[in-house]
């Protein structure tokens, strides 16, 4: 058999319940994300295997712990998911639908909800006053202090947003509190089995991905940037184009490409991002040769640090 | 400024869906109609061989795309064999190398 026919045979395989061979990754990735909460509850459960019967070394564990559950988390969610919005990874809608909605459990958000704000909101109104799940601007056009959109924008401000906007049709109301009920039967499982449990190695990691990994994503992404226009097509976003950070973030540095093309698997945007290469040039895309977390540190301090981020890679000059 | 770019085998670049219908403003690439039998080609054209898979296993590439959630069970079962303070001093590391790094 020639190994086209046999890869072509495979992908066929694939296709009866992946819509795209790749998916497999997120479906191993999110698996590992979930395996990792339920070794934290376990060794917490039985703290003389852990050896942290004390409180000082339960903490060091816990700190530990919720970080690091933060930080897959963040990327879970806020990456592995959100292609899932985009490209549903299961060929059946079914299996699409209940997977994501056990999917962003595990971020502290009802699927339903994510895909709104990323959806309808922000994909929608790019970098417009109506794309409120961005940074503030100030009255320069620049985004808000980095801190500060980090520490107020999830859960408070989202939940004011989304209350306004889901309140506001009858259906979409019906809708939403159902998805919340199917949310909070799943969320609330660790506060049964132990509350003390939940806070530190559910409900503090989770607020670790959305405000430190999501947030911060969402912040690195678009500042700077500029609302899509004839004139300005591709200022909107920023490009990471580090290899290692693509290869473990599902090539989300491929930010601009994205926008532009929603419906493209996220395994290859690489490729589009060659193919576009000379339009990012040409019109003055801004391309960086780190990821998004070297870009937050660099955010996120003073104005030196700031300005450092504006550079360009040297491969992407006009 | 036009842009002659071809977004075949690209996953259906112009192939917007319910999902897709938001994307503001022109297009980068064209917007060529797409006939059923051009969706059968991406399709098929999703299968050419990238030049990773030379290098790369499928299987390493799936450690590789997991690397960070793997990171963080060793980290949490790690403990049992070199205790609490140990993985809080490598997540501390960890986090300084990939903001200056990553």
């Amino acid at each position: 058999m020639n190994e086209d026919k046999k890869d072509d045979r495979l992908t066929a395989g694939s296709l009866r319940v992946l819509s795209h061979p790749q998916d497999w990754h997120c479906a191993v990735f999110h698996s590992i994300c979930v395996a990792a909460y339920a070794c934290a509850f376990w060794l917490y459960l039985h703290p003389t295997v852990a050896h942290i019967a004390g409180p000082w070394s339960r903490a060091a564990f816990a700190v530990a712990s919720a970080v690091v559950l933060g930080w897959i988390s963040g990327i879970d969610v806020g990456v592995n998911f959100h292609n899932h919005s985009h490209r549903p990874i299961f060929t059946s809608h079914f299996l699409s639908r209940w997977f994501g909605r056990l999917w962003t459990v595990t971020g502290g958000w009802p699927s339903f909800f994510w895909e709104y704000c990323h959806v309808t909101v922000h994909h929608a109104n790019l970098l417009s006053a109506e794309d409120w799940t961005l940074p503030k601007k100030n009255p320069d056009g620049s985004f808000e202090n980095f801190q500060r959109y980090l520490f107020a924008h999830w859960p408070w401000r989202l939940t004011i947003h989304l209350w306004k906007a889901l309140t506001a049709r009858q259906s979409l109301r019906r809708r939403a509190l159902r998805e919340l009920g199917i949310f909070l039967m799943f969320w609330s499982i660790p506060f049964w089995i132990d509350p003390k449990m939940a806070l530190l190695l559910w409900v503090l990691p989770h607020w670790i991905a959305n405000a430190f990994v999501m947030n911060s994503g969402m912040y690195v992404q678009h500042s700077g940037c500029v609302e899509k226009t004839i004139v300005e097509p591709v200022r909107h976003s920023t490009v990471f184009v580090s290899k290692f950070f693509n290869l473990t973030m599902f090539n989300i540095g491929f930010h601009l490409e994205h926008h532009e093309y929603p419906r493209v698997h996220w395994s290859e945007l690489p490729e589009l991002h060659q193919r576009l290469k000379p339009v990012l040039v040409d019109g003055g895309a801004h391309v960086v040769p780190y990821g998004n977390y070297h870009a937050a540190y660099l955010l996120a301090g003073d104005d030196d640090r700031q300005k450092r981020f504006d550079e360009q890679d040297a491969r992407y000059h006009k | 400024m036009i842009y002659v770019l071809c977004c075949q085998h690209l996953g259906g670049a112009s192939q917007y869906g319910r999902r897709n219908q938001f994307s503001p403003g022109h297009s980068l690439l064209p917007d060529t109609a797409h006939s059923k039998k051009s969706v059968e080609s991406v399709e098929k054209r999703r299968n050419i061989k990238r030049p990773t898979r030379g290098f790369l296993s499928s299987t390493a590439l799936i450690f590789g795309r997991s690397f960070f959630p793997l990171f963080a069970v060793a980290i949490i079962l790690g403990v049992i064999v070199w205790g609490p303070w140990i993985s809080l001093a490598v997540t501390v590391v960890a986090i300084a190398a990939t903001l200056r790094l990553l």
